[in-house]
């Protein structure tokens, strides 16, 4: 008998693999037979299985020369059953490994159904980490899929750094600053230093994910000193705790899905001759990463089926009776933060992961902060809060405290946008038809004038190296102002009414906006297509915008082309947020639409009772202020149908 | 262009070109170490049936670039050609990736993997079963436990 190859898998030389199958069922037919025929078929059988696998291959040759056409079909649809073969039970892990690396959520879940064996496999937690690493925060190449992040961080818990170094007697003395046309009048707190300054200080030194924390309308400045967006960061803290024994000293790297997968399979590689210790390893957390992909894929499938639970913010005192008097709302996802702003002059700090899903959410502030006059407009990082009042002041505060740092005189009218970066600069526009620069790491601060209307909306945006101010008001015309020169380079026209906000595109999102153009040329975004070279997306900028015109725009700054329209709404755009997957959009016509910002498609349209005066948007839910109610759209909660 | 003799583990000889077998790691790595020899290089992993074919796959793809695109190794596409070469029972099937994995071929590994991938992709628990002759050993009480746990990834 010649010897078998042991990588073969028949049957009969491995018997392992025969525990599975089913017991031949053909014994019975014998007992219709005579007993002289019956002795001469299990001898022909007996010779078959007791021949080597040459003699055998012989018999069946011969055997297969005399059958006939009905035979021949008899054989072939006897094979096809005969033929199927668990191949998990015969392949290396590695290669097991592999297979389901290739294959996707649903399709794993499936996977993790069949059989033990199959679901040891499909639930690895290695697998499940390449999924959550493909899908969270941006949009998968393979599946069109993308889930929002994850809403919790785990690093800024621990909050403020920055009360302490406060209270250090550490004083930086504020120069005078040197206005070139009409020089404004600074009135500081006396043992309060420059709060700019200080910031980056404490930027630079701590984490670069706190470096990162924003609200949304700073993103698009910061991510690019950034080493990784928010979620690996967090993941890869997250990882330490909760990656298996064996992923651990496989010691995956974070910035690479294929070195990680390298890694990964190269460790099983290693593991396989250790299949016990693999198999038989109870103290290994099972699920972490699965429950993790499932709760993100839960809020994912809920934005696209627009499965909300609405609740109302508590009140809190407000002015306005049965209302909520919210006027005013910003939410920073890294910090996880909600500022409200009342139309009773109180701004109140929330913490945001307890509040989206609470049942009487925004109840108890963690902050209060009283404002002197009513609330136009503020802007908040992770130390300092810039309110534009009505009484034509800036103010500055540290928010954690509560406390006004400084307030900045300057406009002769309501001071109703403002926009503050991570370079020290801060952008305000009035009511007085004036933009003001504040530039604090040079201690000087200018006017920019142009617009012929209240200033609306303000984004500083860097460009090629080059410091962009970005402007829109009731005029119609957006500006771009180069801050160097402080001169107006460019005027973006388009809309037919006033521009009422701005808001920048995600970085992160930019770079899969841009390079889904190419590919999807029937589709509706066909016009990204006139952004030719994307090899370096440091050089672009997408901002959108929306108008009284009842459209919201987006527009490439370096072309100043209008790149896209959207068009739904039927009255005035009042407001508008967006995110790496999706734009709101809040307008006078009583509605709020969920648009898709990959295609430009409206994907929801929700109707309110009133006039919606400002979005927030965060990544499981959507507050809402409209006269002056404010509301919370929770989608992350599992929603029965 | 010299040539090399491989024999299969059922004593089958068949004479490749070297740049053909070289696509197997496996093999590259013996004739460094061995260096130029007339003897057969004995495979006793592999039946002169599947080395047929892995020959077929390695002649047909000897001029291609060593692709080292991991975003390329995730898409589950596979070209035409190896499409139809994958057409095979699934013994065949099988018995190429073993082959693939012991010769150490990787991108015929990755066609064999992917091929697999997509026979199960978009298929339900039960209908897995049915394609590998897999018995479901699990309780029904496992089974609907397991169910419920996996579900969520049902509704799109």
């Amino acid at each position: 008998m010649s010897t078998t190859p042991p990588t073969t898998t028949c049957y009969r030389h491995r018997p392992e693999l025969a525990k599975n199958k089913s017991e031949p069922t053909f014994d019975l037919s014998l007992d219709t037979v005579s007993s002289g025929d019956r002795a001469a078929i299990t001898h022909v059988w007996s010779l078959f299985s007791s021949a080597p696998k040459k003699q055998r291959d012989l018999i069946l040759k011969g055997i297969l020369s005399v059958c006939c056409m009905p035979q021949l079909s008899f054989i072939y649809e006897s094979l096809q059953p005969l033929l199927r073969i668990d191949f998990v039970s015969i392949f290396p892990k590695h290669v097991n490994f592999k297979i389901f690396g290739y294959l996707d959520a649903v399709s794993l879940c499936q996977a993790a159904q069949v059989s033990h064996a199959w679901k040891f496999i499909a639930d690895d937690e290695r697998l499940w980490y390449i999924m959550c690493d493909q899908h969270t925060g941006k949009t998968c190449v393979k599946c069109g899929w993308g889930l929002p992040n994850k809403l919790k961080m785990t690093t800024v818990s621990t909050p403020p750094v920055l009360p302490s170094l406060y209270q250090t007697n550490k004083l930086l003395h504020y120069q005078q600053i040197q206005s070139t046309t009409s020089p404004p009048t600074i009135s500081t707190n006396s043992t309060q230093q420059n709060v700019f300054t200080k910031v980056d200080h404490i930027v630079s030194s701590a984490e670069p994910s706190l470096a990162t924390s924003s609200i949304p309308a700073l993103s698009s400045t910061k991510r690019k000193h950034s080493p990784e967006p928010g979620l690996l960061g967090q993941f890869s803290r997250k990882k330490q705790h909760q990656i298996p024994p064996v992923a651990k000293t496989a010691s995956i790297s974070v910035h690479s899905t294929g070195e990680a997968i390298n890694t990964l399979i190269n460790d099983t590689t290693a593991n396989d001759d250790d299949n016990d210790q693999f198999l038989h390893g109870n103290d290994i957390p099972r699920n972490n990463w699965k429950s993790l992909y499932r709760e993100r894929m839960i809020v994912e499938q809920n934005w696209r089926q627009n499965r909300f639970i609405l609740r109302n913010l508590a009140d809190n005192g407000g002015d306005s009776g049965t209302k909520n008097g919210v006027i005013c709302i910003q939410v920073c996802n890294d910090l996880q933060v909600i500022m409200i702003g009342y139309d009773n002059n109180l701004i109140q700090v929330y913490d945001g992961e307890s509040n989206i899903n609470a049942q009487q959410p925004c109840g108890e502030p963690t902050t209060t902060m009283a404002l002197t006059s009513s609330l136009k407009c503020f802007q908040f990082d992770e130390a300092k809060l810039i309110v534009g009042e009505s009484d034509h002041s800036i103010s500055i505060w540290d928010w954690h405290q509560g406390t006004r740092i400084r307030t900045l005189q300057g406009h002769t009218g309501a001071v109703i946008a403002l926009h503050f970066n991570k370079r020290n600069l801060l952008a305000t526009g009035s009511m007085d038809q004036t933009i003001r620069l504040w530039d604090f790491g040079a201690s000087q601060s200018f006017v920019l004038l142009g617009h012929h209307s209240p200033i609306r909306s303000l984004l500083l945006q860097q460009l090629d190296q080059q410091q962009l101010l970005v402007s829109s008001g009731d005029d119609q015309v957006i500006r771009i102002w180069d801050l160097t020169s402080r001169q107006c380079i460019r005027s973006l026209t388009g809309h037919n009414g006033g521009v009422l906000k701005m808001v920048p595109i995600p970085r992160l999102a930019m770079t899969q906006l841009l390079s889904l153009a190419p590919n999807n040329e029937h589709h509706q975004i066909t016009n990204l297509q006139q952004i030719d070279d994307i090899s370096d997306i440091s050089n672009y900028s997408l901002i959108l915008s929306c108008s009284s015109d009842n459209t919201i725009k987006l527009w490439d700054i370096r072309t100043g082309k209008c790149i896209r329209t959207m068009f739904g709404h039927m009255d005035h755009v009042t407001t508008l947020a967006c995110d790496q997957f999706r734009i709101i959009s809040g307008s006078k016509d009583r509605t709020l639409r969920i648009w898709s910002l990959n295609t430009g498609i409206c994907q929801h349209a929700m109707a309110l009772e009133h006039a919606v005066d400002t979005v927030a948007l965060s990544s499981s839910g959507i507050l809402s202020a409209s006269n002056g109610v404010g509301c919370i759209w929770d989608y992350s909660s599992k929603v029965n149908k | 262009m010299s040539n090399v003799r491989l024999l299969s583990s059922d004593n089958e000889e068949f004479v490749v070109q070297k740049e053909v077998a070289e696509r197997s790691v496996l093999i590259k790595n013996m004739l460094e170490d061995v260096g130029e020899t007339d003897s057969a290089i004995p495979l006793p992993n592999v039946t002169a049936k599947v080395l047929k074919k892995v020959i077929e796959w390695c002649d047909h793809h000897s001029s291609d670039p060593v692709t080292t695109d991991e975003t390329e190794r995730r898409t589950t596409d596979i070209d035409e050609w190896d499409q139809k070469f994958m057409e095979v029972d699934q013994e065949t099937l099988f018995d190429i990736i073993l082959a693939a994995n012991y010769l150490d071929i990787k991108p015929l590994l990755d066609v064999g993997c992917k091929t697999v991938a997509n026979m199960i992709k978009g298929k339900t628990a039960e209908e897995i079963r049915k394609i590998f002759n897999i018995v479901n050993d699990f309780t029904p009480e496992e089974e609907a436990q397991i169910r419920k746990e996996n579900e969520w990834a049902e509704d799109r």
